[in-house]
């Protein structure tokens, strides 16, 4: 029970970065402990081991996302390439807040911006997880980043 | 990185979220039900390990020689009995032998000659054969009637004798007696056995044990019954059966034809969900970006961002499966003639484990993935189902046989909770086919 106490509150906000939904993070977050105390075995001291459990959650969050909500990523050459000007707004807002506008995104870039912005990783591991081009997983965060600006721009996430 | 994912990388990565109490209970039941199922399984295992120990060590250290293994190739039968009763001894044709008092059958003889040993017999009624009378002599190593025929006797005392039962391939109920010797010295059960005659007959398996593996496909018919019309209709409709199996091992013991079996019984019934979602909202995005040259040769940028809502429909398909693993108890009756046997059998299968995959419909309408929430529906272990067969066996030799077995179980109990909505019960019906080992 240390351990669940130790992580569960990190663990549950990666589960709800994920889904979305708190009920949903809830059983998610139940499966991946219960997969975690089974596995614990086999966890071979490489890294630290909080990494161990992200990895093991982050890749529950995808079984169940891909096997639940059917989403799909179009495999889209992104020919965009242009300098912007947008109005600094991240740094006002809250965590609270910057957590509910990524909530708001829909689950295919919310699911590229988290592995690759929060999760750390690379457009190619991306690809091979979720089985699309890199050049896709490339184009769904600049779509991501996109939207999730006019979302705290716009405040919608209240 | 832009300032963006940096912000949310730096704020977002260790953000924490509070969790439901109900999270830790439900993971500590979790880890104690695998726990139990764990346990379970280490259980039957060692279990049969058991069955079959026991088994061998019965079979190759405690259980008599029940085989016939004459040293000597040559056997003979010195008399029989001709439809008239009278006994004529064969090896030498032309000898006739006095009748044999019926008091001399049950191992006794009462005619104590100098000049006849004591005689033992087996009797066995081999029915009507067109060779032999309804009563065939088989004669001991000791045996002479009436002849000073010392061929005769040395051919006996040759053979070595040796216990045995046999069952006739032509019909006919067979008795079978031993025999003591009236030797006065020893006792000994002994048999003669014809040779070219009774090699057709199978040494007997009468009371044996056996070993059973078996496959059958399978017909599962789903009962839902409850008050919740709207959950019973959109179950039914959602959920179609497909083939179903069943697979198992079973030990038993077969006394006089009544048989008693046990074993392991693993049955997958399998079924089709399939449902159409409308109105599912999927979105587009369309960025559109201008470029503004003005007359002093700067640019102005523009993007549009627009989200669209497209409406449709999902057809969501899949395969759900409950499997169980059960311990069979099983009573039946079989009747053997010549390689055919035929039974009846019935019992219960007590359920041990029920696992289950796949989806169906909530209350709500809403789809329930049995993987997550399967244990909120129905149980782990579902109590006993009857089990009732028809049973024909073909034997191949005296140690091996094939089977076909039509069978039928119904579940006692509903594999649904107490506090679900519907009670979910299965009639299953298929043949089962396989191989029977005696020993």
């Amino acid at each position: 029970m240390q351990l669940f106490d130790k992580y569960k509150k990190s663990m549950k906000s990666l589960c709800l970065r994920y889904l979305g939904d708190n009920e949903e993070a809830d059983d998610v977050l139940q499966e991946g402990f219960i997969l975690m105390f089974e596995k614990l075995n086999s966890y071979k001291f490489e890294g630290s081991f909080e990494g161990w459990i992200r990895r093991i959650m982050t890749n529950i969050c995808l079984k169940h996302l891909i096997e639940k909500k059917k989403f799909r990523i179009e495999n889209i050459e992104d020919t965009t390439d242009f300098k912007e000007e947008y109005i600094d707004i991240e740094s006002d807002l809250t965590t609270q807040e910057l957590m509910n506008g990524l909530m708001k995104l829909p689950y295919g870039y919310r699911t590229v911006f988290n592995m690759y912005v929060i999760e750390g990783y690379s457009h190619k591991e991306i690809g091979e997880k979720l089985k699309i081009e890199e050049s896709s997983s490339r184009s769904q965060l600049a779509k991501a980043k996109v939207f999730l600006r006019k979302i705290l721009k716009d405040r919608d996430f209240i | 990185m832009d300032k963006l994912e940096k912000v949310y990388k730096e704020k977002i990565y260790d953000f924490q979220s509070e969790v439901s109490n109900s999270v830790w209970t439900n993971i500590s039941a979790s880890l104690d039900q695998n726990k139990r199922n764990r346990r379970i399984i280490v259980f039957m295992i060692i279990l049969t390990v058991l069955i079959l120990l026991i088994s061998g060590v019965y079979y190759f250290i405690l259980s008599s020689n029940k085989s016939v293994t004459p040293k000597n190739e040559k056997t003979s039968i010195l008399a029989v009995t001709d439809n008239s009763g009278s006994f004529k001894d064969i090896s030498t044709p032309n000898v006739e032998i006095a009748e044999i008092e019926e008091n001399q059958i049950n191992g006794q003889s009462k005619d104590n000659n100098s000049d006849q040993k004591d005689v033992s017999y087996l009797f066995s009624n081999l029915g009507s054969s067109g060779l032999f009378s309804s009563k065939e002599l088989l004669f001991p190593e000791e045996s002479k009637i009436n002849t000073n025929n010392s061929s005769a006797i040395s051919e006996i005392e040759n053979i070595p004798m040796l216990p045995f039962e046999f069952n006739t391939i032509q019909g006919g109920k067979t008795n079978k007696t031993k025999y003591l010797s009236n030797n006065n010295s020893e006792s000994q059960t002994v048999y003669h056995r014809r040779k070219g005659i009774l090699d057709d007959c199978f040494p007997s398996k009468i009371n044996s044990w056996l070993l059973e593996a078996y496959a059958s496909p399978l017909y599962g018919a789903k009962s839902l019954k409850g008050d919740n019309e709207v959950l019973k209709d959109s179950r039914k409709n959602s959920e179609n059966p497909l083939l179903s199996y069943s697979t198992g091992l079973r030990i038993g013991y077969n006394y006089k034809g009544a048989v008693l079996k046990t074993g392991f019984d693993f049955t997958s019934i399998n079924e089709k969900f399939r449902i159409i979602l409308k109105n599912v909202i999927s979105t587009q995005t369309i960025i559109t970006i201008d470029t503004i040259k003005h007359s002093d040769g700067t640019f102005t940028i523009t993007r549009d961002t627009t989200i669209k809502e497209i409406y449709g429909e999902e057809d969501i398909k899949k395969f759900n499966s409950y499997r169980m693993l059960g311990i069979p108890l099983i009573f039946g009756y079989e009747l053997k003639y010549q390689r055919h046997s035929f039974g009846l059998n019935a019992g219960v299968i007590i359920n041990m484990l029920l696992r289950k995959s796949g989806s169906i419909l909530n209350k709500d309408g809403k789809i329930t993935n049995l993987e997550d929430k399967g244990d909120e529906v129905f149980m782990n272990r579902t109590g006993a189902s009857l089990y009732s067969s028809l049973f024909y066996a073909y034997s191949i030799n005296d140690q091996f046989a094939v089977f076909a077995e039509p069978v039928f179980t119904y579940s006692l109990f509903p594999i649904t909770k107490k506090e679900y909505d519907l009670k979910q019960k299965y009639f299953t019906y298929g043949i089962s086919f396989g191989g029977r080992y005696l020993f």
